[in-house]
């Protein structure tokens, strides 16, 4: 369904269901909007170059995953972003809650892979080996990932002075 | 912060319907040059619909499985300098082996909390009992994993596999396996899997499978069979079923190969 020839309808399908999947990925690997949506456009320009059609939605939405990390990692290793500032970006989030932006700053302030970990864990509820195993991780680094992350968050909010609502 | 609060903050990272539109439009651009609107209104109604298609098969393919493996108990915290980090599954499904498997994995997330619970004070007792003073305590933590990973299933098989961790100075990990055939409402066995010989076409493939992995030199992880390596697969041998239909016999870290081995596993 995919390459060339994939149709369109099939495209704008599994552009759909996954969107937000891919745009949140993006926006927590480069913590920057335009950069996020060129990424998210990039990673469903690939699903249509693809020549092989996905094998259920499972599969789809784990070579989404993928696809968006790679493309992401690619972008945090080009010279042109090494250089850049852009702290600036964070401030473009609107949140409903003052302290949702404390939180996110330090979620931001954590390494690429620990926010992503993070991310598909607590918010798409992948178990920690499901993770390991779609991103070629062992699932024991992946759990200490998790484990740091967690200990970094926790320490940064109470240095902030963050506290349970 | 718990999970409820980070989530709430990915939650406000997602998208909204003119970012979702305008990357779509970008994303279609060069498809608009040479398809016309006309063409492209109905392909889009076209997409809907398969999209409505695609949605009733998955929601079909969900009806016609007997089982759901859901996250009965997911959730993180802190307590007595321990860190929980749980995942525990529960089998969905009308069947008695539903029951007793969601008991079985019950009494064990039970067993090892209450193991990490009374290791972790075992501990910080010998720790000041040898001299240890609060300052050297410091924040010291234990952390206590519990996750699970479905490795296969079918409409009416699965096969999962549920692990207890805890991470402090020492480690320790315990992984249990489940067969589940829930058409037939039993656990599935290695001789239902790989019929009357099991026990030799397991016994072959592992043994083939250690001389494979023993250096020209001779130097192998594997213990020998007389320093209580593997001499044969029985009844309470684990194992699981990958997502391809072999079938993976696995022995704990430690049991028939030094640590730096792991657990290990046998493709049969």
């Amino acid at each position: 369904m995919a390459g060339a020839a994939c149709a369109q309808e099939v495209i704008e399908g599994i552009y759909r269901r996954n969107f937000k999947l891919v745009y949140q990925i993006c926006l927590v690997m480069l913590k920057n909007v335009p950069d996020a949506e060129d990424a998210a456009q990039t990673v469903f320009r690939r699903v249509m170059e693809r020549t092989e059609p996905f094998r259920d939605p499972e599969h789809e939405k784990a070579w989404l995953i993928v696809t968006a990390r790679n493309e992401c990692r690619d972008q945090l290793k080009h010279w042109w972003r090494r250089c850049r500032e852009d702290e600036s970006a964070l401030d473009t989030l609107t949140w409903e809650q003052p302290e949702d932006g404390l939180v996110w700053e330090q979620v931001a302030a954590l390494p690429d892979k620990h926010r992503l970990v993070l991310y598909l864990h607590y918010y798409q509820g992948y178990s920690t080996d499901e993770v390991a195993r779609m991103l070629g991780e062992n699932p024991s680094t992946v759990r200490s990932r998790l484990v740091q992350a967690r200990k970094k968050l926790k320490l940064r909010l109470e240095a902030e002075g963050y506290g349970p609502t | 912060m718990d999970r409820h609060e980070l989530n709430r903050v990915f939650d406000q990272l997602a998208p909204t319907a003119e970012q979702e539109k305008a990357v779509l439009d970008r994303l279609l651009q060069t498809e608009r040059k040479v398809i016309p609107m006309k063409k492209m209104r109905k392909l889009t109604s076209v997409g809907i619909a398969a999209a409505l298609v695609l949605a009733l098969v998955t929601c079909a393919a969900a009806v016609s499985r007997l089982f759901q493996i859901t996250p009965a108990q997911n959730y993180n915290s802190s307590e007595d300098g321990i860190d929980y980090s749980v995942s525990a599954p529960r089998v969905e499904a009308e069947s008695d082996l539903a029951e007793k498997v969601n008991a079985a994995i019950q009494e064990k997330l039970d067993l090892n909390l209450a193991k990490a619970r009374q290791d972790w004070a075992d501990y910080k007792d010998a720790f000041f009992a040898t001299g240890g003073t609060e300052e050297e305590w410091g924040g010291r933590e234990m952390d206590v994993i519990i996750d699970y990973e479905i490795k296969s299933q079918t409409d009416s098989r699965v096969s999962f596999v549920v692990s207890f961790a805890e991470g402090w100075v020492a480690s320790y990990e315990e992984r249990c396996y489940y067969n589940l055939d829930l058409a037939g409402d039993r656990e599935l066995t290695l001789r239902d899997l790989l019929g009357e010989d099991w026990v030799a076409v397991c016994n072959a493939a592992i043994r083939e499978q250690i001389d494979e992995r023993t250096g020209a030199d001779g130097f192998t992880e594997f213990f020998s069979p007389e320093e209580g390596g593997f001499t044969t697969v029985d009844e309470s041998t684990s194992f699981y079923v990958r997502e391809d239909g072999k079938v993976v016999v696995c022995f704990p870290k430690y049991s028939i190969a030094a640590g730096s081995a792991g657990n290990v596993e046998f493709v049969i």
